[in-house]
């Protein structure tokens, strides 16, 4: 993949750099907002972005790109936490967030399961029965009540509805949430669908042995 | 708050104060009883006086009488017939009489009516008798007397029981009156009392009183008020700031060893290296900047104030989250966790809400061998437990090993690694989601950490 990885930091550019080409990725890198619009070509397939840039916030990139009609998956530095952040980098149109200092590893994994992933679904609404998800406003309600659905079931769930009625592999999913199809992932893979199935009814998702897992068709899955 | 009541000043204090209402009322019953023992004794005397004067004015009516009959029946009558007619007249009244020529000799009447030497009456006999004299034509002098009646005793008894009805009165009045001069105080303690220390800034006193002392108090307080969460923002600044700060070195330092280690190879087979391999080196190293990333991790969050916007706030499942702090355990602490599978919604910072329920487990597995974690929801709050069997919190220290960097004697006893930040942020998480954590001091055994969150 394609990767501009955006921060004012020399030493941190460098060796997010450098871990991410050691991962078979060929990275480009701009210190301030400014570069990293010179450096962004059409071929990019991902940005990682830092929170705080000498010439502006990385949000108004975010913002930028996505008023221009781009889906370029966009990995966001922030501080720890911070759920105002949070909604609002969602709102900007950042697709995840990881908090320095990471590991290695960790970014590898969200950098391989956003690309993976692709361009995502924005303001997609999905609903079925009487179960309906809100990818944007990232609300979940099943029979009127809210029901809480963790960032990863999320991510399983876009990459389910943006297919729905379709077969998404395991593969395709453990690529594209945990950006590897270790055990550790499958298992926690088939955790996180049976809570999904408890959370909001247990014919939302079919499994098809062997092959993957499926969204019901729903009658209004608009975007 | 659940277990634990916030210290404040009125705890330190060995004797209860008086209070101010109590104060004014005192000053205020006894200033008003003694205006009222005065008020009492001004109007004795001046009914004494008033008696008085009437009562001469009625002898010297009597001895101008005298006198004026002296003029007009001496002709007919003797001196001494006149004086024993007057004073058949008015014998019902008491009133004797004594008639003295010019040279001050007694005509007739009672001897002992000696007339007054200056003033036309006076006082005589210790004060008994009252004497008014008035000059006839005719050179007599003519003298009424009669006993004086002493008001003093009477009005004596009157003013006392005056005064203390008064002062009974003022008594009674003075806890509501002095209630409702202080009722301005009142308004401003509670309103200071209202204030929490996470929002100072702009901390509302309420209107002024238009009490002039009272508006001053506020205005110092407020002063003050402000000094203070200026002080608290700036602390808050720097330790945000100096946190923020460390984070980009220890990113790329923590980057740079994890690709050094890769460079390395893989570790050997079982995990155990060689003397002065450099690989185990640069395990160690990584361990230790992944310890100081978690540290610099708490403070950021300590240091922040963390109220963020209720309706930036996701729902999140009370069940998920010690599910998913069970998962994140080392594999060979997750069996040391029971669980009950009870499921509750708050509304929160899942982020937050996660590193409380890890900082909860890693705490209790670091002191117990086995963790037991259950759910209870009752009213509108949900209660997490966390148990222990570890030798547990003496019920002395259960407040301060809130505190942060607090250890306890027994953690360093027994050289149990830490910074003492665990149960502090764990408080500072609950907290800010407008609940409360504590140690239950009914534990079965070791430790039992209770996490109140209000329910979405």
């Amino acid at each position: 993949m394609r990767v501009l990885v955006v921060d004012d930091e020399a030493d941190v550019r460098s060796v997010v750099a450098r871990a991410l080409q050691a991962d078979g990725h060929a990275v480009a890198t701009a210190p301030d907002l400014d570069t990293a619009r010179e450096r962004l070509v059409t071929g990019t397939d991902l940005i990682v972005l830092d929170l705080r840039l000498p010439d502006g916030f990385g949000l108004d990139l975010c913002r930028a790109l996505r008023a221009e009609g781009s889906t370029v998956p966009i990995l966001l530095l922030t501080a720890f936490s911070q759920v105002a952040l949070r909604v609002e980098g969602l709102d900007a149109g950042a697709d995840d967030f990881l908090a320095k200092p990471f590991a290695v590893a960790e970014l590898r994994a969200r950098v391989r399961a956003l690309g993976r992933r692709g361009a995502l679904p924005r303001g997609l609404i999905y609903a079925c029965d009487d179960v309906q998800l809100d990818f944007a406003g990232r609300s979940a309600h099943r029979a009127g009540a809210e029901v809480a659905v963790t960032a990863k079931e999320w991510a399983i769930l876009e990459m389910l509805a943006q297919r729905a009625g379709r077969i998404v592999s395991r593969i395709d999913l453990l690529e594209g949430v945990w950006g590897d199809d270790s055990e550790t992932a499958a298992g926690s893979l088939e955790v996180l669908v049976s809570r999904l199935r408890r959370k909001l009814g247990a014919q939302l998702i079919r499994t098809l042995r062997g092959e993957g897992y499926a969204l019901e068709k729903g009658p209004r899955s608009v975007r | 708050m659940s277990a634990e009541a916030p210290r404040s000043p009125t705890e330190a204090r060995s004797a209860p104060a008086r209070s101010l209402v109590a104060r004014v009322a005192w000053g205020a019953a006894l200033s008003a009883s003694a205006a009222a023992l005065i008020a009492a004794l001004a109007t004795g005397v001046f009914a004494a006086f008033l008696v008085r004067d009437a009562e001469d004015r009625r002898l010297e009516e009597a001895a101008t009488t005298l006198a004026s009959e002296l003029e007009h029946d001496l002709h007919h009558k003797t001196v001494a017939e006149i004086v024993e007619s007057e004073s058949q007249e008015l014998q019902h009244t008491g009133m004797r009489f004594a008639v003295y020529d010019d040279d001050l000799r007694l005509v007739a009447g009672d001897a002992r009516l000696l007339p007054p030497a200056t003033a036309r009456c006076a006082s005589a006999y210790e004060d008994t008798l009252r004497l008014c004299a008035a000059p006839a034509d005719s050179g007599h002098t003519a003298v009424a007397a009669a006993a004086h009646a002493s008001p003093a005793p009477l009005l004596g008894l009157a003013a006392l029981v005056a005064a203390v009805l008064a002062a009974l009165l003022a008594w009674l009045a003075s806890r509501p009156v002095s209630r409702r001069v202080v009722a301005p105080l009142s308004r401003l303690r509670a309103r200071i009392a209202a204030l929490s220390p996470d929002a100072l800034r702009g901390a509302d006193l309420g209107p002024p009183e238009q009490v002039a002392e009272v508006d001053a108090l506020r205005d110092s307080i407020g002063g003050l008020v402000q000094r203070v969460n200026e002080a608290l923002e700036q602390a808050h600044r720097f330790a945000a700031n100096a946190a923020h700060e460390l984070r980009t070195p220890l990113t790329s330092v923590r980057a740079e060893l994890e690709l050094l280690a890769e460079r390395l190879g893989p570790a050997p087979d079982g995990g155990v290296f060689p003397a002065g391999d450099a690989q185990a080196d640069a395990q160690r190293a990584l361990h230790t900047v992944g310890e100081l990333g978690v540290l610099v991790e708490r403070l950021l969050i300590l240091a922040v104030p963390q109220r963020a916007p209720a309706d930036a706030h996701e729902i999140v499942s009370i069940r998920d989250l010690v599910e998913d702090g069970i998962a994140a355990l080392p594999a060979a602490d997750r069996p040391r966790v029971e669980a009950t599978e009870a499921d509750a919604q708050v509304r929160g910072d899942a982020v937050l809400l996660g590193t409380l329920v890890a900082n909860a487990l890693s705490n209790a597995l670091k002191f117990g061998q086995v963790v037991r974690v259950s759910v209870e929801v009752g009213g509108d709050a949900v209660c997490l437990h966390i148990e222990d069997d570890g030798p547990g919190i003496e019920p002395g220290e259960h407040a301060r090993v809130f505190e942060p960097f607090y250890r306890s004697p027994a953690a360093l006893r027994r050289r149990q690694p830490g910074h003492g930040l665990g149960l502090a942020l764990i408080r500072h998480i609950a907290q800010a989601h407008g609940g409360t954590a504590a140690l239950r001091t009914d534990a079965q055994a070791g430790a039992h950490l209770e996490v109140r969150l209000p329910l979405a």
